[in-house]
């Protein structure tokens, strides 16, 4: 009876003992072996340095995919004006073009998404950087660093989407993640605020590993231009005036062109812009953000010439052209035209009694460019037939490459996109303070930027009145700030949108009788609306 | 190598055939049949099987007998009863005796002899004959033969085996009979595998659905699930794709999380197992565990529900049977689209602005140039048997299936080993499964928008195939002014993406009975997957998208699993009461490795990554999963007639933070045999209603399916910045972890079922309805994009439900040589998100399909459309509240949009829900027939209720751009075709005609389906026998030979292999494939 027992209890002893050994303590406890995680970050100078790099990255991005050729924050904007044509859009960037977007377009969409990444980055660093040790001079200039570009993204939120969400520190819970729109002048105010303290702990200048990165100049320069926009004319006077004088020794280059090429990279008249280089895998722009993504500057391949092997997505309208061939050089200079044009548009010389020149490292003439254009010229309306110029200007044109501007061509462009130079800076000076009546001040910043268009000087008795300086200013900057993300900005402070709607009209501008008040911002997008229950449409959108 | 030497074993070792028949000693004076039956099962491992009312009609019992067998010992205590029995198998059955007329016993005893076989005609060693009038019964011996002593010439005998219909034959005197018994088509003791053991069908108390295996038609099936669509009530079988060896998604009882929706499935007890592995052929049977309590003793990876399937062994005391199977098919698209050709093409677009050259003649058909006839070959071969103590089974196959679309392919090879070895208190067994597969898979599309099959749609017939003036291949592509199109045929010979996989599981177990039926198993298993691709892609120049020299990207990656499951069973009769407990321990750890390499411009003709001169970058992913259970289980059941079953299990996973690994899991389930009750039997409806079962159960089930490491923040890097001639590498903590309170979420089923035969078990019916609600659903909840963060926490966000009903019917019968069974089943599924639990709770997930409280997952919210204007007073007269035009941009020939929310604007606010992509009806009709020596199967499926957004039509019908269109556009509106609905041709849209959130791309998703027709003809046995084959069986089959649908795009079905909110959305997938297959069954 005994020996039965032991045979029944042992073996089920056995069995609970070995149930009960595997249960270990700690064998559910994990951690993650692909990536440093969130407890090890912010120890290092480094950390705050590549974290602050972050920022910068969702604002330079050339191509975000196949569709953010269109989205990229510094081509969204041209897409409404007067100045161009659109012979092969896609769905999403003509229905922006033509003021028939909504708030599911998914341009507008990863626009404001890549402005809040950026956000959400800034607030970030300036959340966790006091637990880096740093010295003062260094932290101050971190901070102001960061405070420029969350300043820079919440002057192009309101000036592109008006009200809009104001974050401004990293969100503790999910619901501190859901935030109603600001009016837009509280967040032009916020931006002001951001620019005014980078202004005050950034450099004025960088060392030449460093060039590119922010610097005074950039965030009174943009001071200056929020101001502007928000028609405080004796500030953005006073503030813009400051880059005119020590420490600053910004001036116009000679030559035009040197803004828009690889040759003469951060010259005295780049105040601010996204630098490309020879990195990353070339065929691999589509993966921003990713390992061995592409660092080029794509922009030629989007409006370069059908025979280079762009994509020619874009054109100059005829009321463009016109514009520059309404003033003539003064005879006996060596162009007929504004020296602008030439590198701006491309056409046929000869047709205007000036001998043609070669594209493409001399490989195609102009025809050559005309020709393989009809295919998708031919899609436009009558309405808009163009003339026969073609868009030069950030295009690889006049480059000795011939495949200049194909994706599969040979090394893409490395040329930087100045988003901010010293001739905005003067055109932009010359409007606050003829606004201010300070003509004399505004005549003589136009004299600049006419001197080398190589155009004849105008005096004060050439433009005696605002409505004279405004309009000098008006056509200057159409065609010195041509493709530079100002020309729609500028249309909407100039005009109302009936004014607006007539003057589109009466300068042919496709598109123009879909014209609405809400086109003067972009909606708040679907995605945005979906997910954030505090969040309402734009009152104009409503 | 302790497996290879069992393996070694299991093909080693000799079957012997030797019967030891259990004895039994029995001293009893006046005792009741009951304690009778209640000695002999003690000493025995007999079963009883007889309805309780009558085991009380029989007459006192007064036995002693000594070591005789179970024949000798039932034949006293039968002797003048008014009871019979027979033995089936291991099982006695009591049935009421026919009485015999006394001239009928007087009559003279013969010797009959005989052989019984099964339909194939391999002997039933173990087979029961009896004679019918006296009860006398003999036993097959180990060649299937018998010889019994029978009362006359015209005595009947009744033979049966397990698994056999009985048959009843008059004795043929003075020749060996042939006994040829059919496979039964309904068998009432049937078994059913339950989590960790096994039940008696009449015993379960939850629902579980086991599937037909002889209707499936393993032979011509190229792989499992396909084989299962249509089958079961509440299962839905989705085809993802028809690309060789695509696998169908699985859904039991509907979506209940946005994450993984897949059931568990468990072969031969291990829990990692996928159909996909699997040869159809081996299958021995397939049980679905539906509801909560038949699945949480699977507990945490259960919530989708469990399928087990048991592979096949030998049977006893069998001599080795060897079966191969050869099958060849055909496979063909049969549906092709219509498309503009040539010559329709350049003159529509020419007259809308294009200047392309006038037609020349090139009038290419892109579905013809990429899609193709294709053949598969399949062989697989098996070898059963067993001895006494030891059975066992080896088997093999191996499938060839070329793609219907150019160069794609698939292969796989498959071999598997099982035995189970039991003597006395021991019993030991594994399982082995090793497969492989490689093939070539289908690139994806080139153009950014378009997959290869919708490029063989849109890229205009006036481009040629092939363009010798064109570098690097000599493709045809696009000439200025069409859109961006690559030449399909280009990237399907350019993009060579090759996989190789190889998957070996292997599980070995013992069990040992320790005292009583107290028995203690141990369960290893390991699963090991090797995975390698190699992309290459050559030169090439499709006229979108050019290479100039070739680039390649190579992935590695390793995963394995290993599983430990400790458990105790214990079952005990006490009169009659059935108590059976478990109890366990689990625990599985799965950790994956992977790495991938890249490297662009490799040199032409070089194929190793080093040869690569740029863009050389490699990456990886490694991780491991750990999970441990505590389990228990309680059943109970009195006299077959109150069933109830309870089972806990507590499961910790490592997905979730420290203090949230553990969630506990309990479940209960109740069933009741009415007609096993007194007053059934006395009722008289059990003429027409054989047997009737009520049941009823609650469980609870948890789901941790999310990825890994969710709740650590880490690091995102590669976000860089260029300064100066320098790259600053950027990096930040992502901000996308879940928070650390991420906890299971919690499936809650209720199900009422009713199970009932009719007309002497001609008919049954399984009947269920279920309500199954997950709450705490793990959802990656979209942040506001001004929240900035990229990537999707996820959150217990909310709650679905399911609710729904299923109904399977069956009817078998025969008439003289013609047998048939006909099935019918059916499920009605409702599902709803019934709360969102995070933010304010009006919360939407997705865009145009959305998870949103009160609709279906992934609804379709769109633009209604209402016609067209046709005219301009139509398009003034559609004014908003405030009299302004709703539609200011429309032209005559636009489309109207309803203004669903009163705007006066037609924006996505106006978007509403117009159905969902879940299907709320689903159906299948199989029937089995046979007539002499011809067999038939057929089986049609149908889908009723949802909708599928036809991307594909998207592209071919916007009539935005310059590509090939479908021929419909033909009949686009124009002031001349006034009466057409069919939108303006209109390059430009303003009014938006082409948008992608209108119903414009909504159709029904409804279709029926021939899935399968199979026709079988076996030969004669008696010509066999003198070749020594037991069985040949030719059969013609065909899959999806007609589909009935109004859909427009190439096939309704999708599959949802992208998870709920992308359900029913057709982005051009590769069409599933019409197979007609020729085989051949030989058994020996």
């Amino acid at each position: 009876m005994y020996k039965k027992n032991i045979k029944t209890i042992l073996p089920v002893l056995l069995v609970a003992l070995f149930m009960t050994y595997s249960c270990k303590k700690d064998f559910l406890e994990t951690s993650d072996p692909n990536r440093i995680t969130e407890e090890k970050f912010w120890k290092t100078e480094s950390d705050v340095l590549s974290a602050v790099a972050s920022i910068y990255s969702p604002l330079r991005q050339p191509l975000y995919g196949y569709w953010g050729a269109f989205t990229g924050i510094q081509n969204i904007n041209s897409l409404g004006e007067d100045v161009l044509t659109f012979p092969g859009g896609e769905a999403a960037t003509m229905s922006i073009a033509l003021f028939t977007n909504e708030a599911r377009n998914s341009d507008s969409e990863s626009t404001f998404s890549a402005l809040y990444k950026a956000i959400y980055r800034a607030n970030q660093v300036l959340a966790n950087i006091d637990k880096v040790p740093l010295t003062n001079d260094k932290k101050t200039a971190f901070i102001a660093e960061t405070k420029f570009l969350r300043g820079l993204c919440y002057f192009t939120l309101a000036s592109n989407y008006g009200d809009v969400p104001l974050v401004l520190a990293t969100a503790k819970t999910a619901t501190d993640q859901f935030v109603p729109s600001s009016p837009v002048n509280d967040v032009y105010a916020q931006a002001i605020l951001d620019f005014t303290d980078a202004k005050n702990g950034l450099p004025p200048t960088r060392l030449a590993d460093d060039l590119g990165r922010a610097t005074s100049g950039a965030a009174i320069a943009y001071m200056g231009k929020a101001y502007l926009y928000i028609k405080d004319y004796p500030k953005a006077e006073a503030t813009l005036a400051l880059l005119k004088t020590s420490p600053y020794n910004y001036s116009l280059t000679p030559e035009f062109s040197d803004n828009f090429t690889s040759k003469r990279e951060f010259n005295e008249e780049a105040i601010f812009q996204w630098v490309y280089g020879p990195f990353g895998d070339q065929y691999s722009p589509w993966s921003a953000e990713s390992a061995n993504a592409g660092m080029y500057n794509y922009l030629p391949q989007l409006i370069g010439s059908r025979a280079a092997g762009g994509w020619f997505k874009y054109m100059p309208t005829n009321y463009f052209v016109d514009q520059f061939m309404a003033e003539q050089r003064p005879a006996g200079s060596d162009t007929k035209f504004d020296k602008r044009m030439y590198f701006t548009l491309s056409w046929k010389h000869s047709e205007y009694g000036e001998t043609d020149v070669k594209y493409y490292g001399g490989t195609k003439t102009f025809d050559d460019l005309w020709t393989a254009a009809q295919a998708n010229i031919s899609k436009l309306p009558a309405t808009v037939q163009p003339k026969k110029f073609l868009i030069q200007k950030f295009t690889n044109g006049l480059d000795n490459k011939p495949e200049g501007d194909s994706y599969w061509g040979a090394v893409p462009s490395t040329a930087n996109n100045v988003i901010m130079r010293y001739a905005e800076v003067l055109l932009m000076h010359a409007e606050a303070a003829a606004q201010n009546n300070n003509f004399g001040a505004a005549i003589a910043d136009l004299k600049l930027i006419r001197d080398r268009a190589g155009l004849k000087e105008k005096k004060a008795a050439d433009l005696p009145d605002l409505s004279s300086v405004m309009a000098e200013i008006n056509h200057q900057k159409l065609l010195e700030m041509f493709f530079e993300q100002n020309r729609w900005q500028d249309l909407k402070r100039w005009y109302t949108p009936d004014q607006l709607k007539a003057y589109l009209t009466a300068v042919g501008k496709e598109g123009a009788q879909y014209l609405r008040p809400r086109n003067y911002v972009f909606p708040i997008p679907t995605g945005e609306l979906q997910t954030n229950n505090r969040i309402e449409q734009n009152p104009l959108w409503k | 190598m302790r497996l290879t030497i069992l393996i070694l074993i299991t093909c080693l070792l000799q079957v012997s055939a030797s019967t030891k028949a259990q004895k039994i000693s029995l001293s009893e004076k006046n005792a009741s049949l009951e304690t009778i039956i209640r000695k002999i099962r003690s000493q025995t491992s007999y079963y009883f099987i007889g309805n309780t009312a009558l085991i009380r009609k029989a007459n006192p019992i007064n036995i002693n007998v000594r070591d005789v067998s179970i024949e000798d010992a039932l034949n006293r205590c039968f002797l003048n009863q008014p009871l019979a029995y027979s033995i089936v198998d291991k099982t006695v059955v009591i049935k009421t005796r026919t009485l015999l007329s006394l001239s009928e016993m007087m009559r003279q005893k013969l010797s009959i002899k005989g052989k019984v076989t099964d339909e194939s005609g391999t002997s039933l060693p173990g087979a029961s004959v009896k004679v019918e009038v006296t009860g006398e019964t003999a036993t097959t011996n180990t060649n299937g033969e018998f010889q019994i002593e029978v009362p006359g010439k015209d005595a009947v005998l009744l033979v049966s085996y397990v698994g056999y219909e009985v048959m009843r034959i008059k004795v043929e005197e003075g020749t060996v009979m042939n006994i040829r018994l059919k496979p039964q088509l309904r068998d009432l003791t049937e078994v059913v595998v339950v989590g960790y053991g096994t039940k008696r069908k009449s015993e379960i108390s939850s629902a579980i659905a086991s599937v037909n295996v002889n209707e499936l038609s393993a032979n011509a099936s190229n792989n499992v699930s396909d084989a299962l669509q249509g089958r079961v009530a509440g299962v839905a079988v989705e085809s993802n794709s028809g690309a060789p060896g695509a696998r169908a998604s699985i859904t039991i009882r509907g979506s209940s999380t946005l994450g993984s929706n897949g059931p568990l499935v468990v072969i031969d007890g291990m829990p990692f197992g996928s159909l996909d592995g699997l040869n159809p052929s081996d299958i021995q049977n397939i049980e679905v565990l539906k509801d909560a309590a038949a699945a949480s003793i699977y507990g945490s990876r259960a919530a989708g529900g469990v399928i087990l399937v048991t592979t096949k062994l030998g049977k006893k005391n069998s001599e080795p049977k060897i079966q191969l199977n050869g099958v060849y098919s055909s496979q063909s698209i049969p549906k092709r689209m219509s498309v503009l050709n040539g010559e329709q093409w350049t003159n529509l677009f020419n007259a809308q602005g294009g200047t392309f050259p006038a037609y020349n003649g090139t009038n290419t058909n892109w579905q013809d140039v990429i899609f193709r006839t294709a053949p598969v070959y399949k062989v697989n071969g098996d070898v059963t048997g067993g001895s006494e103590h030891f059975q066992y089974s080896l088997s093999g196959s191996y499938l060839n299936q070329q793609g219907t679309v150019e160069k794609t392919d698939f292969k796989t090879a498959n071999f598997r080993a099982k035995s189970v070895y039991e003597k006395g208190r021991i019993k030991i067994g594994e399982t082995f499964i090793y497969n492989r597969d490689n093939g070539r898979s289908l690139p994806a599309g080139n153009d950014q928008t378009h997959s290869v099959i919708l490029s063989s749609l849109v890229l205009p017939p006036t481009i040629p195939v092939y363009d010798p003036s064109r570098p690097l291949g000599g493709w045809g592509g696009i000439v200025t002014g069409m859109k961006n199109l690559s030449n399909p045929l280009a990237d399907l010979n350019a993009y060579n993406s090759q996989f190789n996989n190889s998957n070996i599981t292997a599980d070995v177990f013992a069990e040992v009975r320790l005292v009583d039926q107290l028995k203690y198993k141990v369960n290893a298993a390991l699963s090991e997957s090797r995975g390698f691709n190699n992309n290459y892609v050559f030169a090439y120049d499709d006229g979108n998208g050019k290479l100039a020299l070739p680039s390649l990207s190579m992935g590695s990656g390793l995963s394995n699993s290993w599983l430990l499951e400790h458990t105790l069973n214990y079952d005990k009769k006490i009169g009659l009461h059935n108590i059976s407990l478990l109890a366990g321990y689990t625990a599985q750890r799965d950790t994956t490795t992977y790495f991938n390499g890249n490297g662009n411009s490799l040199p032409n003709g070089t194929f190793n990554l080093g040869s690569a001169t740029a863009g050389k970058n490699v990456g990886g992913e490694v991780g491991n999963v750990k999970r441990e259970s505590l389990i228990g289980r309680v059943s109970y059941s009195y006299d077959s007639r109150y069933l109830i079953s309870a089972s806990i299990r507590r499961d910790g996973s490592s997905i979730f933070s420290s203090g949230y690994h553990y969630g506990v899991f309990p479940s209960v389930s109740a069933g009741w045999n009415i007609s096993n009750e007194k007053f059934y039997s006395n009722s008289g409806i059990l003429a027409f209603m054989s047997a009737l079962k009520i049941r009823g159960s609650f469980g609870l089930l948890g789901n941790d399916q999310i990825g890994n490491y969710s709740t650590i923040n880490g690091i995102s890097n590669n976000l860089n910045f260029l300064a100066g001639n320098r790259m600053i590498l950027g990096s930040i903590p992502s901000g996308s972890a879940s928070p650390k309170d991420l906890k299971w979420e919690e499936t809650k089923t209720v199900d009422a079922g009713v199970d009932a035969t009719f007309f002497d078990n001609k008919l049954s019916l399984v009947f269920d309805w279920y309500h199954k609600t997950s709450s705490g659903v793990l959802l990656a909840v979209p942040i506001p994009l001004s929240a900035g963060i990229s990537g999707t926490p996820t959150v217990n966000a909310g709650t679905v439900s399911n609710k729904g009903i299923e109904l399977a019917l069956d009817y078998a019968n025969q008439a003289g040589d013609f047998n048939y069974r006909i099935g019918w089943n059916m499920s009605a599924n409702r599902n709803k998100m019934t709360k969102i639990t995070i933010g304010s709770g009006n919360q939407q997930f997705g865009d145009i399909q959305r998870a949103i409280v009160g609709s279906p997952l992934g609804s379709f919210f769109l633009i209604k459309t209402d016609g067209i204007f046709k005219s301009q007073a139509e398009i003034d007269a559609y004014k908003g509240p405030n009299g302004q035009k709703i539609q200011p941009n429309a032209a005559p020939g636009d489309l109207k949009f309803i203004d669903f929310n009163k705007d006066g604007l037609i924006d996505n606010n106006d978007q509403q829900n117009l159905g969902s992509p879940i299907p709320t009806f689903e159906t299948g009709v199989s029937g089995n027939l046979s007539w002499k020596n011809f067999d038939l199967n057929l089986l049609v499926q149908g889908t009723f209720g949802n909708k599928i957004y036809n991307g594909g039509r998207y592209w071919l019908e916007a009539m935005n751009a310059y590509a090939n269109l479908y021929t419909s556009v033909l009949d686009a509106w124009t002031p001349q075709n006034n009466s057409s609905n069919f939108p303006r041709f209109t390059l430009n849209d303003p009014n938006s005609n082409a948008r992608g959130n209108s119903d414009r791309w909504l159709e029904s998703g409804a279709f029926v389906r021939l899935k399968r027709i199979e026709v079988g003809y076996t030969l004669d046995a008696n010509t066999l026998k003198k070749l020594n084959i037991g069985k040949v069986r030719g059969y013609l089959s065909a899959q999806n030979l007609f589909t009935f649908t109004g859909y427009k795009g190439y096939n309704p079905d999708l599959g949802n292999g992208g998870g709920p909110l992308s359900r029913g959305m057709d982005a051009g997938y590769y069409p599933l494939q019409r197979i007609i297959s020729l085989g051949v069954n030989v058994t020996f």
